[in-house]
């Protein structure tokens, strides 16, 4: 397979990988301080997150739902708009795909696929609305999908205890069946017991095909100009209402599939009074990405691993478990400033000519 | 329901002061044209020197800790925005991602620091501000009882911090310069304003005024600093798009948000709203908001030049 | 391009895997005193539920009882905050304990229940301690094997005492209840309080009441203003005390009534879980906390280890800890409280120790 990366591929990589790097070092440093040896740290933090088959695949899982809420991100931000709302968009993707699950007593080929899809357009839905009202009434989407975000928190909180009240608790819902969860045993054997699932392929499917909608179609070519220069796609004939509406949907898709994964993946209920911190991380995920598809995909690996690992090496030596989270945060600042590291670059290349 | 609608009264201003005082910071940084979605992080910091300042001086100085503790906040608020100004100003960074990473780092940061020199993630205070009655105004009728009876003396500081506000943005020359900034930058630039200079001060100001709406939460009502203010940062960018970017119009639209939510929040044990379902009134400002937005649409005031980097010579 | 992507990823990998490699030669045990005669020595791991570890409640007490026994018996202990509140967050925070060596593992909150029914097959060389819950599948069956201890509070016990010391202080007038979520050792909090104002009222002499409409759950453990407000309300309809068993939310009540005693005005609370005394301080040495309903969770999880330690761990079995074995109760002393009620209550405790005074730990026909 020919993949295509735009021209500045090699530098976002370089920048990602930079900023990777600044991040560890700051992190480092704050290691030193707390009185910890940063290299033990680092190597408990990776083998954490790799040493046994069984930690691979929570690792795997754990990226999943970052896959594709970064995914999201990213693909808002091609068409220019700013999706802050994907964690109202998986919550709700997640709550429809638990509803499915926990209404219908079907067989698993049927009661998945239907669960999957009620996740897709349940996230498409929350998502409309912020594309609708960006493109007729130029309401900006960071606020309208903030607000999303809180009517989603809110109507999962009440619908919850009021429709799928579990036994006991009234905070979360009753468990899914077995028939309607993404968990399927050989995959969990294959990995030793973890709990990584059929979401991971989920996402990957979503990384290649949104690649190619992006890369290879007419729509991914017109939605892309929508981001590049609204009035130019406009004077090209390019209908820009429907293009934000169109991608505020296929994110909103994207990050209900996230809460698919997340909620009937790796958790196999719906837990009320929390917006899914994964939808957040989207947006460290599509930064470091670039924005594409496939460096979504490898930034949200890579986050999955930190995430996964840091517990190990909170386990392991002695340090505050905001460490990871601070790394995290640096990571994007530095990737946010990466003007920084591209004059950095630039400076370094300029010199190795002058030699 | 008018002896419900001042009882509530106090608690609703409460809530709305911090975040009035926030999205007044955020109406400096876009009216200069920095977008500042790092609001809810700055909020966050200012929250923690607030916390830290207190709790260590108050054992010291049991009165006037508190507002040491406002001033350490605005300070650590400010502090901290010059990250986000440098990347968004001098780096001509992607704004929005900037904001992100700011509030990322906030809660990571701040929660560390806090772990590493108290011992605890949560920094708990002995006492805050005092509420009081205002002398002779207190005993007017239907505004005393609603505006000057168990008020905060932290309100006071606010509105006249927006007054000011007010004032310096559409009466003085720098509030026309820090406008136009975010309006025609090139233009200003033009005109011999220096267009680096007062971004910079505004995001600074910003940042000011986010850790005071920070530390005003922990004095007020919450008394212990957690590591986040739970969206009330982002419910403050959103009452600055909803009050389109005026003092007033700000003022209007955060008070709307604490009146809301205190009405949602009290509904449960007054029997008048019992009957309304509770996800009624809990989306009720959301939604609301939206369709306010939609209303307003048709004359956004959005500065123009919010979100865009500047860099001289480009046109 | 995309081979050299892939070379640059896999380098990282690489180097990941390097510097893993590196890092297994430090000894893994780097901190703590390791001191303890080696045959009984165990690592004791907690891991976080929801809440932070400086919650000043649940996971708090929890820790402080770990680590109080950590120094007592030489134990080198640890906790670790899971990322998220989901099974597989605690399963994995769970495994990570495990894999660093710590074979001895407290988890507090009902949350964990499906968690620890699964790790306790996963890794049978540990043993549990789960509180609040006992380990259960996802349809809700419980099973406690050997390697784990279910432990389980009177909450209802603890509430009653705290409604009888308030009625005897108080004598007449309304009191309130504000709840965090409607779980179930808060619901016990409630029903408890209730039974404890009525026993009161009926053997006391007093005339306390409890209005429907003052008897709420929040609905989060979180939303500090919430609790400031709706406890601001309460007081304002002529309630004079309110038992907060509501995390954050109560201390936004116990701000609320500090702000009113401040100002010379009747306002108590009824704290929760621990002693909470100290945090409803104002103007240097009066407290508005008028008693707090204690659960001793520290004393649990701190015997539990010493079980352990004593070879006495009683794996299989659910442990209650009630007026009985002194699990739970109020505080012996509080200023806010007189010598007079103080003995009143005590003799309370002694009833129903013995059985004479039997408290429900079900809704009955009691408010929510």
């Amino acid at each position: 397979m020919k993949l295509q990366f735009g021209k500045g591929s090699f530098k976002n990589v370089a920048v990602a990988l930079l900023a990777i790097v600044f991040g560890l070092l700051a992190g480092a440093v704050l290691i030193t301080l707390t009185g910890s040896d940063p290299l033990a740290g680092y190597a408990y933090l990776f083998k954490g997150g790799l040493m046994s088959l069984e930690r691979f695949g929570d690792t795997l899982a754990t990226s999943t739902p970052l896959i594709l809420s970064g995914l999201s991100v990213a693909f808002a931000f091609k068409t220019g708009l700013f999706n802050i709302g994907a964690a109202g968009q998986m919550l709700m993707g997640g709550f429809c795909a638990t509803a499915v699950g926990l209404t219908l007593d079907l067989p698993s080929v049927m009661i998945l696929p239907l669960a999957i899809m009620a996740s897709i357009v349940g996230g498409a839905v929350w998502a409309f609305i912020p594309g609708i009202l960006k493109a007729r009434f130029n309401v900006h989407e960071v606020v309208s999908t903030i607000m999303m975000n809180w009517i989603g928190y809110w109507v999962v909180y009440y619908a919850v205890p009021g429709y799928f009240k579990g036994e006991f608790l009234e905070t979360e819902s009753r468990a899914i069946p077995d028939a309607a969860s993404l968990k399927v045993g050989w995959l969990s054997q294959l990995f030793n017991g973890s709990f990584i699932n059929l979401g991971l392929f989920l996402a990957i499917a979503a990384v290649v095909l949104i690649a190619f909608i992006l890369n290879k179609t007419v729509i991914g070519y017109e939605l892309k100009a929508v981001g590049y220069n609204r009035f130019a796609a406009e004077y090209a004939g390019i209908n820009v209402n429907r293009n934000i509406v169109l991608s505020m949907m296929i994110a909103g898709a994207l990050a209900g599939l996230g809460g698919a994964t997340l909620y009937i993946g790796n958790a196999s209920n719906i837990q009320i009074g929390v917006l899914p911190a994964q939808g957040f991380d989207g947006i460290a995920v599509a930064l470091l990405g670039a924005n594409s598809p496939w460096g979504s995909l490898l930034a949200a690996l890579f986050f999955g691993l930190l995430y996964s690992g840091k517990g190990f090496m909170n386990a392991m030596i002695q340090i505050p478990p905001e460490i990871a989270d601070t790394i995290i945060a640096t990571i994007i600042y530095f990737a946010a400033t990466s003007v920084l590291i591209e004059r950095l670059l630039k400076r370094l290349r300029s010199r190795k000519r002058g030699q | 329901m008018w002896t419900v609608l001042t009882q509530i009264f106090p608690y609703a201003v409460a809530f709305t002061i911090p975040l009035l005082i926030t999205a007044l910071g955020g109406l400096f940084s876009e009216r200069s044209g920095v977008v500042n979605i790092g609001l809810e992080g700055l909020m966050v910091v200012g929250s923690f020197g607030g916390a830290l300042a207190i709790f260590k001086l108050q054992p010291a100085f049991p009165n006037g800790a508190v507002w040491i503790g406002i001033m350490v906040a605005m300070l650590s608020g400010a502090v901290f925005a010059l990250l986000h100004a440098f990347a968004s100003i001098n780096l001509s960074a992607n704004q929005v991602i900037s904001g992100t990473a700011i509030n990322m780092l906030a809660g990571a940061l701040t929660v560390f620091l806090a772990r590493n020199i108290t011992g605890s993630g949560n920094i708990r205070i002995a006492s805050g501000l005092t509420r009081m009655d205002i002398p002779v105004l207190s005993s007017l009728p239907v505004v005393g009882k609603l505006f000057f009876t168990q008020t905060y003396p932290s309100t006071w500081l606010v509105l006249a911090i927006l007054g000011l506000s007010w004032y310096v943005l559409y009466q003085t020359a720098f509030g026309l310069r820090l406008r136009a900034c975010g309006e025609h930058p090139h233009a200003a630039d033009s005109a011999g304003v220096n267009v680096f200079r007062v971004r910079y001060l505004a995001v600074i100001l910003s940042g000011a005024f986010a850790g005071l709406g920070g530390v005003i939460i922990l004095i007020t009502y919450s008394g212990e600093f957690t590591g986040s203010v739970s969206g009330l940062g982002f419910l403050a960018l959103a009452s600055l798009i909803f009050g389109q970017w005026k003092p007033l119009g700000i003022l209007g639209a955060t008070f709307f948000f604490g009146f809301a939510s205190t009405i949602a929040n009290v509904s449960q044990v007054m029997p008048a709203l019992a009957s309304i379902p509770g996800v009624l009134l809990k989306v009720f400002p959301y939604v609301l908001t939206l369709i306010a937005l939609i209303i307003f649409s048709k004359t956004t005031q959005a500065p123009r030049a919010a979100g865009e980097p500047f860099e001289h010579g480009k046109r | 391009m995309f081979k050299k992507l892939t070379a640059i990823f896999m380098s990282t990998v690489l180097t990941a895997t390097l510097l893993a490699g590196c890092g297994s030669t430090p000894n893994p045990g780097s901190s703590g005193s390791g001191g303890a005669s080696a045959a009984t020595a165990f690592k004791v791991g907690m891991v976080t539920d929801s809440g932070s570890i400086d919650d000043k409640s649940f996971n708090q007490g929890t820790w402080e009882g770990v680590q109080k026994a950590g120094k007592d018996l030489g134990l080198e202990t640890k906790y670790l905050k899971p990322t998220g509140t989901t099974e597989a967050d605690y399963l994995k925070e769970i495994g990570n304990l495990h894999d660093a060596g710590y074979k001895f593992i407290v988890t507090p909150g009902f949350k964990f229940s499906t968690a620890i029914y699964q790790a306790q097959d996963k890794y049978q060389d540990s043993k549990f301690v789960i509180i609040d819950a006992s380990p259960a599948d996802k349809n809700g069956k419980e099973s406690i094997k050997p390697n784990t201890v279910a432990i389980f509070f009177a909450e209802h016990e603890s509430g009653f005492l705290a409604g009888v010391a308030t009625a005897l202080q108080l004598k007449e007038g309304d009191v309130g209840f504000i709840g965090g979520m409607e779980i179930p050792p808060v619901q016990r909090y409630n029903w408890g309080f209730q039974q404890g104002i009525k026993y009161a009222n009926a053997n006391f002499g007093t005339k306390i009441t409890i209005k429907p409409e003052n008897v709420v759950y929040q609905g989060t453990f979180t939303e500090i203003a919430a609790g400031q407000q709706l406890a601001a309300h309460m007081y304002d309809s002529g309630v004079k005390a309110i038992f907060a068993a509501a995390g954050s939310v109560g201390l936004g009540t116990i701000n609320e009534a500090k702000a009113r005693a401040k100002a010379g005005k009747e306002a108590w609370v009824i704290g929760v879980d621990v002693d909470q005394y100290n945090e409803g301080i104002y103007d240097g040495t009066k407290s508005i906390i008028l008693t707090s309903a204690m659960k001793k969770i520290d004393t649990a999880a701190y015997d539990m280890v010493k079980a352990e330690k004593d070879g006495k761990f009683e794996g299989g079995k659910a442990i209650t800890f009630d007026s009985k074995n002194n699990g739970i109760g109020i505080p012996d002393k509080n200023p806010n409280l007189s010598s007079d009620v103080t003995t009143k209550v005590a003799e309370v405790l002694k009833k129903i120790q013995a059985g004479e005074i039997k408290v429900s730990g079900e809704r009955g026909d009691l408010i929510k």
